[in-house]
Order: structure tokens, then sequence, then C-alpha cells
């Protein structure tokens, strides 16, 4: 048993009654500890989670007018698509409609080409299958030397080619030489 | 002296100050539960969603790339189509393309002796074209100089009419027949699907 110093209050309570007291009092005090450590933790805990949630709307907005946007330029594909076919069908028509030859500079760098040589038919076609154009000159000349000579000038008529002459004498009012010529142009003069 | 025996009060108080330390523990506990469990969480969703967001935004820029280069596209062949485009008629048009021709011709002081249309080639048979086409056949007779613009006007006029083959031969002093071969380039239409 405790025996009291002279410095020591003297606790007359029984001891059962002082444990009692003692035990109030320490409850008491750890009552208020957990309260007042409840809410040091859990305030800013809650504000942690409630605030992580809030940063995340934004990026989940962000997010969904992206897939928004996405999906309108998805949408508008299909009818861009179709109209970039319908406008290439028609550049390639087009292109078609101006591919046709123009006649008129090869007629007149012949015709630069005939003096004095007169002629009586001009056959121009296109050879589909050589890809290439057929022509035929038919007319009459004074002299030979003159279709020889009329040969030669056409060909400096840039793209004739291969050209063949056949002649022959005609009488009629007086003699004169009828000719032929027969050559080609390549595809593509006309570019 | 030294004391020895336990003193009953701190023996007393020690079950409820372990008491207090176990509430205070699950107090901590608790509140890392609430807090910092969610707030990691939202930390992994957060940096999924950021990739998420990076994913789509890459593939909306992307996508966007591909759009804007579309449309320029379109739009540039939307303007070489209205700066050359032509009028194709269809094939069922044939007789006002005579009429046309015929009109053409006499306007042109020409004599028109023969003017025929044949039956419609459809695309890449025999047309040369890949496109559904007809042949015309036509002769006309009158002096060189109207003939040579016969030839002009239709270059000029009737793009659509493309000369593949013809003959000028003396006819007469003064007039040279023309024979022509033409392909008239018809519009894309029913006629040519059925073909």
């Amino acid at each position: 048993m405790n025996v009291p110093s002279a410095e020591q209050p003297i606790n007359l309570l029984p001891i059962s009654r002082q444990i009692r007291n003692a035990r109030s009092m320490a409850i008491s005090r750890w009552v208020s500890t957990c309260v007042i450590f409840a809410a040091g933790a859990f305030i800013p805990a809650a504000a942690l989670a409630l605030g992580s949630e809030d940063d995340l709307a934004p990026v989940r907005a962000r997010i969904e007018r992206n897939q928004q946007g996405l999906a309108k330029l998805h949408a508008e594909q299909p009818k861009l698509g179709a109209e970039l076919v319908r406008l290439t069908e028609r550049e390639r028509l087009l292109t078609i409609v101006e591919s046709g030859i123009d006649w008129l500079p090869l007629l007149g760098a012949i015709s630069d080409a005939a003096s004095p040589a007169r002629f009586e038919q001009i056959e121009m076609g296109i050879n589909e299958g050589e890809e290439r154009i057929d022509i035929r000159l038919v007319g009459h000349v004074e002299t030979q030397s003159d279709a020889r000579e009329l040969v030669l000038r056409l060909e400096q008529v840039g793209p004739l080619d291969d050209l063949t002459l056949n002649t022959s004498k005609v009488t009629l009012e007086r003699e004169i030489y009828q000719f032929t010529i027969v050559g080609r142009v390549s595809a593509g003069w006309s570019d | 002296m030294l004391n020895t025996s336990v003193n009953p009060i701190q023996d007393a108080l020690r079950s409820v100050h372990l008491a207090g330390v176990v509430v205070c523990v699950l107090i901590l506990g608790g509140a890392a539960a609430l807090g910092v469990v969610p707030a990691v969480r939202a930390h992994d969703s957060d940096q999924a969603l950021r990739s998420d967001l990076t994913a789509v935004a890459n593939e909306l820029d992307q996508a966007g790339d591909a759009h804007m280069s579309l449309l320029a596209r379109v739009d540039a062949l939307r303007e070489t189509v209205r700066a050359r485009d032509v009028d194709l008629t269809h094939a069922d048009d044939v007789n006002r393309l005579m009429a046309v021709l015929t009109s053409d011709f006499e306007s042109m002081g020409l004599s028109l002796l023969t003017l025929q249309p044949g039956s419609i080639e459809p695309a890449s048979q025999g047309s040369g074209t890949d496109t559904a086409s007809m042949p015309i056949q036509f002769s006309v007779e009158g002096a060189l100089e109207r003939v040579i613009g016969m030839l002009e006007r239709l270059r000029d006029d009737h793009p659509d009419l493309h000369v593949v083959a013809f003959t000028i031969e003396h006819a007469s002093p003064g007039t040279v027949r023309l024979r022509a071969s033409v392909r008239w380039l018809v519009a894309p239409g029913e006629k040519d699907q059925e073909n």
C-alpha cells in the first residue's frame, strides 16, 4: 500500500471510487481527442475525395465533345465520298470530251506545203488499233520532181511520218502526174 | 525506496488508453479509406481518361485532316469540272442533234447530202472511249472555205462531237465534198446501262 508523502494531497476517497473517476476522465479525454482527430482526418480526406472526382468532369466532357466531333466527321464521309466519285467520273468524262482531235492545224500545215501541187482528195482518219492517224493525199503535179519536192516539204511538217509516194502519168489536155501520198501521224501529236 | 507495486489506477486506465489508441487508428484507417483510396483511384481514372482523351483527340485530328483534305480535293475537282463542264445530251435526243446539225450546215451555206446516225455503242466496246457514243456519218458540199469553217464550228460549238475520219475531195469547180465520220459522246444514262 502506498504511503502518501508529505507533499501529496491526501485522497480519502476509496480506491474503487478513485479508479472510476480516473476512467471517466480518461474516457472523456479520449472521446475529445478522437473527435478532434476524426475532424482533422476526415475533413481533408473528404475534400481530397470530392476534389479528385470534380477534376475528371472536364476531361470526360472533352472526350464526349471529341467523340461527337468524330461521329459528325464519320457521318459526313459517305456523302463526301459519293460526291468525290461523282466529280471524278465527271472529270474523266470531260477529259474524254476534250480529247477530240483538232484537225485544222494539220490541214493547214498540209495546205501550206502543197503549192504548186493541187489536191483532189485529202483523207484522214484515226486508226484506233494502231493509235495513229492515217493520211492519204491524192492530187496532181506538173512534174515528177514536183511530187518528190512535195513529199520532202510534207516531211518537214512535224507530225507526218512514213510518207510513201506513188505517181502515175496521166494525159488529159496535157501531161500531168497524179500522185498518191500515204502516211501517218503518230498519236499524241496534238497534245 | 523503489516502488515496485502496481498503481491500481494506472492499471485500470491502460484498457481505456488502449481503446483510445485503437479508435484513433480506426479513424486514421477510415480517413485513408474515404480520402486517399478514392483519390488514388481517381488519379488512375484520371490517367486513363487523359489517355483516352489523347487517343480520341489524335483520332479527331487525323480524321479532321483527312476530312479537310477530302473536302479540298472535292472543292478543287468541283471547280475544275465547273470550269470545263460540257452539257452532254442523252442518246434519246439524237433527232434534236440531227436538226441542229442540219441547221448549222445550212447556215454555213453547205449542201447536206447525207446525215446518218448509227447505233449507240456502249462504253469501251468498239467506241474507243470509256463512255457511250453514237457514230454519225454525214457528207456536205460547198466551197472549201465553208467546209473548213464547218470543221471549225464542229470543234468550237460541239465539243461532244469528235471527228474520227474525214475525206475532202474535189466535187466540181469551186466545190468540195466533205464526208465525215463523227463520234457523238452521249451522256451516261439508262440506255448506256441497259447496254
